[in-house]
């Protein structure tokens, strides 16, 4: 009996061994090939960065996923842009060329898909069975997924920080591409970005992840990054928007968000010439609810708000912020480590927002209550 | 041996009553939903059971909805922890290995028998749903306008009968290949102990706390390796173009969970001393 269990412990022992071998062989899989050395081509970051810039003629389609950290909390008529920046959002993004594109929102049973076409914007929300074409030029609008994909996001931020320095990064795989890197550091006193992080396509300069670092932290709070790309033109049938049929609801605006809305119903907000030492600095023509003050990545945005509207944002603010005493008005600031939020309320309300620190914007707080009362 | 455990299966009653639980959920649902008309807010309850409203020919989906994150795994972990403890517990285990078959092949033969009751399952769940669909929304006009023979797909676009026949294939082939995950689980725990609730029990543990960390933010590092991660892959089959990322995924996770609980299941159970 003994001689037997021996010789079936020893084939329990190969068999179980031959589990462990496999166990080990497919586990290490993932290990190996985050560990397989990157050879991306060296490339100056100067010229790296100038190929980034000048990459939206780059047609590509991929998948996408954008990571924040900022905790912020859901603000009434903002959700879906407190969302964007709270939480992980998954995209697959069609690009053709900057008037031609279409990127997918998708969640669990959820779709929301945004066409840009030459003849104007399309969106399509599946949970709310509705299709909206937006005509006209948005010259003042919410930020929507379709901003953060990683050309977008790396695009947008590089221009901002247009005359920030630049260090190389090493280079990194991104959704099996070799990139190269770059690190911006911004020099305008006040904004609480440390470091933004992109990784390109050295060949066609096409941004492949891009990376938000506060000061202070460890971790990047923000990131955009392909899990899946491909070089070259989209199919034409994909970036054709859905035909509006019955059983579908189908909407013409000119609005499309609250901020746009609020741009229209609110021809002159008051805002003052300067906020906190920054002269106004306006961006866009024909808005003037809205002014943007600062340099560089310490640039922050007003906007003018009605007074209903602004109670509800205050609220929020104070509950998930601080208030702030001011004569003359009350103040509410939330600060998430990258973006600070502060809202003013006397005669006139305003919501301020940027990627400052809250000294700054306390002191346009002390401005803005001037102009409301 | 596939062909007895195969016979063995459907002679049971508890196999039609199993299926027949999975059939009847989708059909309460269908008929709260069609008396009242309230359909759930956007991006809120089951999938599809919004659009089912317009259109009853879409309720298959929704149906695997709503079976595919607890119900069809409890009935497969259920049948999968009693397929070798339950023979054991019942003491036909050791006779069954008297007659001359390989106790691989008779693992093999339980799994087989489990995909064939998942199939089972899952077809008639369909078909029972999309009777169900039809008579009680899709008779039915939206607002005196004809309803369109065409469903809508995710992305908006028209997907046509025959289309919609692809993807719900597409959909059944799916779930199948994600149960097999879960009957893998069920089945080693069932060659480890006796007791076949022990083993459904344990095959539920896992995947609960599957389910527990893929909502968690935390844990982002490991869920692409949990069994439960991309259970609702299925769902992309509806998107157009259909989004095949996180349905190969899915299908390479359960692979790997197959081979290597059925390999651990083998290893304990060829050398294992069958006492009861």
């Amino acid at each position: 009996m003994g001689a037997g269990g021996t010789v079936v412990r020893a084939e329990a022992r190969r068999r179980w061994a031959l589990v462990l071998a496999v166990v080990v062989l497919l586990g290490s899989v993932p290990a190996v090939l985050a560990a397989w050395p990157v050879r991306a081509a060296r490339i100056d970051a100067g010229v790296l960065r100038e190929r980034i810039a000048a990459s939206a003629a780059q047609p590509y389609h991929g998948f996408a996923q954008s990571t924040g950290l900022l905790g912020l909390p859901p603000l009434r008529n903002l959700e879906q842009v407190t969302a964007l920046v709270s939480r992980t959002t998954q995209m697959r993004t069609w690009y053709a060329g900057p008037d031609r594109g279409r990127v997918d929102v998708v969640g669990g049973g959820t779709e929301r898909d945004l066409y840009r076409t030459p003849d104007g914007q399309y969106v399509w929300d599946y949970g709310a069975n509705q299709l909206t074409r937006v005509v006209g030029d948005q010259p003042v609008r919410l930020p929507t997924a379709a901003d953060l994909t990683p050309p977008e996001l790396a695009r947008r931020l590089l221009a901002l920080a247009a005359g920030d320095r630049v260090e190389p990064l090493a280079g990194r795989r991104v959704a099996g591409v070799a990139a190269a890197g770059l690190r911006i550091v911004p020099a305008a006193p006040g904004t609480t970005v440390a470091h933004v992080d992109v990784w390109a396509d050295p060949a066609s300069g096409l941004p492949l992840q891009a990376e938000l670092t506060a000061k202070g932290g460890a971790r990047p709070v923000f990131v955009s990054r392909f899990l899946e790309v491909t070089l070259g033109v989209p199919d034409a049938r994909v970036l054709t928007p859905p035909a509006a049929r019955p059983g579908m609801g189908f909407t013409v605006t000119a609005v499309p968000d609250v901020l746009g809305a609020l741009n229209r119903w609110q021809r002159s907000a008051g805002l003052p010439d300067r906020l906190a030492g920054q002269p106004r600095r306006d961006a866009v023509d024909g808005t003037d609810a809205v002014g943007v003050y600062g340099t560089g990545l310490a640039r922050f945005v007003v906007l003018g708000v009605p007074r209903r509207f602004g109670a509800e944002a205050y609220d929020n603010a104070e509950a998930f912020g601080r208030s702030i005493e001011m004569p003359g008005g009350r103040a509410a600031l939330l600060a998430t480590g990258l973006l600070t939020v502060l809202v003013v309320q006397g005669d006139r309300t305003y919501l301020a927002a940027g990627l400052v620190e809250p000294a700054t914007l306390e002191r346009a707080a002390a401005d803005l209550a001037g102009a409301a009362a | 041996m596939i062909r007895v455990e195969l016979v063995k299966m459907f002679r049971r009653p508890r196999t039609y009553v199993v299926a027949a639980l999975l059939c009847g959920l989708p059909l309460i649902v269908a008929v709260f939903l069609a008396t009242t008309r309230i359909p759930p807010p956007p991006g809120q309850g089951g999938a599809f059971l919004s659009a089912v409203l317009s259109n009853g020919a879409l309720y298959p989906a929704a149906a695997m909805a709503l079976v595919m994150p607890v119900f069809l795994p409890v009935s497969v972990a259920v049948l999968a922890g009693d397929a070798v403890a339950g023979e054991a517990s019942a003491g036909t285990l050791r006779y069954l290995l008297v007659r001359p078959v390989g106790r691989t092949r008779l693992l093999v033969a339980k799994l087989v028998a489990l995909v064939a009751f998942v199939l089972f399952a899952i077809v008639a769940v369909l078909v029972t749903s999309y009777l169900t669909g039809v008579a009680l929304f899709g008779s039915e006009p939206a607002a005196g306008v004809a309803l369109p023979a065409d469903v809508t797909s995710m992305s908006g676009v028209t997907i046509t009968p025959a289309g919609l026949a692809l993807r719900l294939l597409g959909t059944v082939a799916y779930i199948v290949v994600s149960m097999l995950g879960v009957a893998a689980i069920a089945l080693f725990l069932s060659t480890v102990t006796d007791s076949a609730l022990g083993a459904a029990m344990g095959a539920l543990a896992v995947l609960v706390t599957s389910q527990v960390l893929v909502t968690l933010d935390a844990a982002a590092a490991v869920q692409p390796y949990l069994p439960t991660r991309y259970w609702l892959a299925w769902i992309d089959f509806f998107r157009d173009p259909i989004l095949w990322r996180d349905i190969e995924r899915g299908v390479g996770i359960q692979v790997v969970y197959l081979l290597v609980l059925l390999g651990a299941a083998w290893a304990n159970f060829t050398t294992r001393d069958v006492t009861n």
